[in-house]
């Protein structure tokens, strides 16, 4: 791992976050399978895990105490035993390479799913948003284009109206979580 | 009043950001401290924010992570978890987001060998200038060689990024004197495929002012366009119109133009008629003909706003509009020269 890549993963460089997907894929098909999964098991692994991994790295308190295959695998894995847990299956370890220097991730899973949950409403509320308020709210909360920057890329006159535009998609998001929360809650 | 107006929400939008003086931020906590019902307003405005970053910046990385999904094998994905199943469906639905066709750098080869998206970089064995010293360039490497255009009079040009590669010095040169001058890197952004490189040398005494302005503003289909580069070593005109307004695989980083484009025009200017600059010429479809692909304006400004620590002054005015084709032509050609890396 050199520090170019991780600098390159945490400024979302498309280039660097590519070719390390591309590097690790086949380390964490062979683990899932050789633990009684195939290889669309594996894909659907690799990409949670990976997305858990650049949600982590992205995150500026965030510290990598190990090198990039080693974090993916513990990921992986630990993702996989979960998964092989709700379909009633033991899991069982063959050739685990990586078994004395395993960082624990248990934390950083469990803290991830238990987010994809309590979003569960915010993720379909995001979804029934259409365009362009999925992507004006992701430029601005995810990509932190300037309101400016904003404005050209979705063609909207002048920096204020794109300001005017956001907020409105807010509001909807607003509301259709909480019509979603109603729903579920009777 | 409304509980919620866009006034109060760009209010709490600057104070979460840590935005606003400090006497304004002191007045607003104190407020906060004396008002229960403002307080549980920002509280869970924060909470939801907080949501928001957390559920946009998934979303986006599951669509970026699908898209290198799918350039590692072509094949579906099933899966045993059903939450899992639909946020990854909704990040395939959602790729224009974070456009997984514009994620061209690592696939770049295969893409060529696959027909589809050309990148025009043209490779000669070296300089024709063979008897001048190349400053720039090691010699014995083939030299890549694309085209650039002028967008502030003190040197700096704008080519594509996948000419230069990692190269931090390149040299250019303005085919009308012949005289060639070596540039350094100053900005660069693959995922745009841009670059910025300001001529570095004594001889360079700066340009005249530069007759076309960038335009943000919408463009539309089926609007005429021009362009003119250096698919050799003279200078190439051609023109078409806007074909569609997105690239390759819904690529919306670009647009989709019928101009002929061959290697070496990477980089070149896309004009529409009156002379704005709309796009940067960057690749052509390999497999169909008058099919090229051209990087939008809106995202040259957004490089410009965010890849460069200090700004530079972007040309502003239209010195072209009211000229004939040729006279407009004859004017604009003075400011693109030859890049080599």
């Amino acid at each position: 791992m050199s520090l170019n890549d991780l600098d390159g993963l945490r400024s979302g460089d498309r280039f660097i976050t590519g070719k390390i997907y591309a590097e690790h894929y086949s380390l964490i098909e062979r683990m899932i399978v050789a633990q009684k999964g195939d290889s669309d098991d594996a894909k659907d692994i690799y990409q949670e895990a990976f997305l858990i991994f650049l949600d982590n790295i992205q995150n500026p308190s965030f510290e990598l105490t190990v090198k990039i295959s080693t974090y993916l695998y513990a990921i992986a894995k630990n993702l996989w035993y979960k998964r092989l847990k709700v379909i009633g299956q033991q899991s069982f370890v063959i050739d685990d390479r990586f078994a004395d220097e395993l960082p624990d991730v248990t934390e950083n899973v469990d803290r991830f799913l238990e987010e994809e949950q309590k979003y569960d409403d915010l993720y379909s509320g995001l979804n029934q948003l259409g365009e362009p308020c999925k992507s004006v709210l992701t430029d601005f909360f995810f990509q932190k284009l300037s309101m400016e920057a904003i404005a050209n890329k979705h063609g909207y006159t002048n920096a204020d109206n794109a300001k005017t535009q956001k907020y409105k998609c807010l509001m909807r998001l607003k509301k259709l979580v909480a019509v979603g929360q109603k729903r579920r809650n009777g | 009043m409304n509980p919620f107006s866009e006034e109060m929400n760009e209010l709490f939008e600057k104070m979460a950001s840590g935005e606003g003086s400090r006497a304004e931020r002191t007045l607003f906590f104190q407020e906060l401290e004396s008002n229960p019902t403002l307080k549980n307003l920002y509280e869970s405005h924060l909470t939801f924010r907080k949501g928001v970053e957390v559920v946009t910046r998934r979303t986006a990385l599951r669509s970026e992570i699908s898209g290198y999904q799918q350039q590692l094998k072509s094949t579906k994905t099933k899966s045993t978890n059903p939450i899992s199943i639909s946020r990854w469906a909704i990040a395939a639905s959602v790729s224009a987001l974070i456009t997984v066709g514009a994620w061209f750098g690592y696939e770049w080869e295969q893409r060529q060998k696959a027909n589809g998206e050309q990148l025009l970089a043209r490779s000669t064995p070296k300089s024709r200038h063979s008897n001048r010293p190349i400053r720039t360039i090691e010699s014995g490497e083939d030299v890549v060689s694309g085209t650039a255009f002028a967008v502030n009079a003190e040197g700096y040009f704008l080519t594509s990024s996948h000419v230069i590669g990692n190269k931090s010095e390149v040299e250019l040169e303005n085919p009308e004197d012949g005289s060639i001058y070596a540039a350094r890197v100053v900005a660069r952004d693959t995922k745009y495929d841009l670059v910025l490189v300001k001529i570095d040398d004594e001889s360079f005494t700066g340009l005249s002012r530069i007759p076309y302005p960038i335009k943000s503003s919408k463009v539309n289909l089926a609007q005429d366009v021009f362009t003119l580069g250096f698919p050799k070593e003279d200078i190439v005109f051609g023109e078409g119109s806007v074909s569609s307004l997105n690239g390759y695989n819904g690529d919306t980083l670009k647009y989709q133009v019928s101009v002929p484009v061959n290697p070496g025009q990477s980089g070149s200017p896309l004009f529409d008629e009156q002379g704005n600059v709309i796009g940067v010429i960057s690749a052509k479809n390999g497999s169909a003909d008058g099919v090229s692909y051209a990087v939008k304006s809106s995202h040259m400004i957004h490089f410009f706003e965010n890849a460069l620590e200090d700004p530079i002054q972007l040309p502003k005015a239209n010195g072209v509009s009211g000229l004939s084709k040729t006279k407009k032509i004859q004017k604009i050609k003075s400011f693109i020269f030859i890049v080599r890396a």
